[in-house]
């Protein structure tokens, strides 16, 4: 296979990208210096090199731990649960939160075969086991699936005495985080509610 | 190709990409119908509202016959079915009859099992969490029933006799029981007459005056249900009840035991232990 057709083929495999959109995005870069290449094949080895979960809470990191959970100035008494970590990206983007997070990695699906042990629920009840955790902050998306989780989660860490919060309704039903706007992720983290 | 407009609940959606999600559907004119849903993940999406698992409503699609995904047009739900998600066990439950009916995968009209699967998940969203377990067998046996695969477990199915009071064993491939003479071979649970009769009842949507081992008769469901109805492959929802149900009281079969690794059969009553 030419170094074209394979590079279009890689470039078709992302989201929202199709063939031929793939082969202009082939074409512009040969039309641009030979180094914008090299500079983009470079930051996509780093990411894939270097990005990885943190260990403590599973967003994306470059260490150990993530820049959230290394920041000093958070605050660790509260934490908040997403199904993915992308979302933390969208919660941080509204400034408003100053706490720490938890990244299930996706939310009980049972047709797919997701359930608890799936999810990266045993390392946030360890976590609560802690005893620094006084609020847990359910944000998981506004679907029956979300819904579901956000009751397991509920339920599950009921026992550690902690105060549990689900993001207020304002988040359209069935959207993901990602989808939202900064200003109603913003209104739903502080209309939160007692669960 | 056509629009068609028909009675619809959804079962199961999953991303396709970054904008587009594929639903299956039951439906009661076409039955099982895959849907291409472009553009309902973001906020704006029209008619992405209301595209919630479990929802029913009336869907408009763009129908050509023998495709395998359809076109979304619009749905327009006329019940959401959050009540599910209020509890875990719901959701679980709906899940086994959702997965169940898009297992069967038949695609052509099916009013009747439409019907029951409209009213097997209200049942499971209102009932009595007590009652859960015993009315999903009620209404997920039902549905095998409706769906062509009814157990035999009035006769053996070698010589037709009726076992009385003896044990039977059940033999999945034959679908039905066997009678201690002709059990040889047979390596499905022992059912006592008891048992026999409580899964008669099942079928027929029946409850049960007491069921003491739910989860010994889950599994006969679950396994039955490899069998005959998913071609060998066990249903995942099955599994996700299982680990949900680990650590309830209202379905645990033996106290301080674990009922998933010991209670084998559903032998219950009178005669029930080999
Ligand atoms: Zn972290």
């Amino acid at each position: 296979m030419s170094a074209i057709d394979q590079l279009t083929r890689e470039f078709s495999r992302l989201p929202g990208i199709g063939p031929r959109t793939a082969l202009r995005l082939v074409y512009h870069l040969l039309k641009r210096p030979p180094d914008e290449a090299r500079r983009l094949a470079g930051a996509l080895r780093d990411v894939a090199d270097r990005v990885r979960p943190c260990t403590r809470c599973g967003n994306f990191s470059e260490g150990e731990l993530c820049e959230v959970c290394t920041d000093a100035g958070r605050d660790p008494s509260t934490l908040c649960v997403v199904e993915e970590a992308y979302e933390v990206g969208a919660i941080e983007r509204t400034g408003s939160y100053r706490g720490l997070y938890h990244v299930l990695g996706g939310r009980l699906s049972p047709l797919d075969g997701v359930g608890p042990e799936e999810l990266n629920v045993a390392p946030l009840l360890a976590r609560l086991e802690e005893g620094t955790v006084r609020e847990l902050i359910v944000a998981t998306s506004a679907s029956v699936e979300g819904e579901a989780t956000a009751v397991y989660l509920e339920e599950t860490a009921r026992p550690h005495g902690v105060r549990i919060t689900r993001l207020a309704r304002g988040i359209p039903v069935g959207s993901d985080l990602e989808y939202v706007d900064g200003s109603t992720i913003a209104e739903a983290l502080a209309g939160r509610r007692e669960m | 190709m056509s629009v068609v407009t028909t009675p619809a609940v959804l079962l199961r959606s999953f991303n396709y990409s970054e904008t587009s999600r594929i639903l299956r559907f039951y439906t009661r004119d076409h039955g099982v119908v895959g849907v291409m849903a472009k553009g309902t993940r973001s906020r704006s999406a029209r008619g992405g509202t209301g595209l919630e698992t479990f929802a029913s409503g009336s869907l408009t699609i763009h129908f050509r016959a023998g495709r395998d995904l359809q076109t979304l047009r619009d749905f327009a739900p006329a019940r959401d079915r959050r009540g599910l998600a209020t509890d875990v066990l719901r959701f679980a439950g709906a899940s086994v009859v959702a997965e169940l009916v898009l297992e069967h995968g038949v695609q052509e009209a099916g009013p009747e099992i439409f019907d029951r699967l409209e009213a097997a998940l209200d049942a499971l969203a209102e009932v009595p969490r007590p009652a859960l377990p015993c009315r999903l067998l009620q209404e997920a046996w039902g549905l095998v029933a409706l769906l062509g695969y009814r157990p035999e477990v009035e006769r053996c199915v070698q010589c037709g006799a009726d076992p009385g009071a003896d044990l039977a064993r059940f033999d999945f491939g034959a679908g039905g029981i066997r009678c201690g003479h002709c059990a040889a071979g047979a390596t499905g649970p022992r059912l006592g007459p008891v048992a026999r009769q409580q899964i008669r009842g099942f079928t027929a949507r029946i409850a049960p005056g007491h069921l003491e081992r739910p989860r010994a008769h889950l599994r006969l469901l679950s396994d039955f249900v490899t069998y005959h109805v998913s071609g060998g492959k066990p249903l995942q929802s099955f599994r996700f009840l299982g680990s949900m149900l680990r650590g309830t009281a209202e379905a645990s079969d033996e106290q301080g035991e674990d009922a998933a690794a010991t209670a084998e059969e559903p032998t219950d009553e009178p005669g029930g232990r080999p």
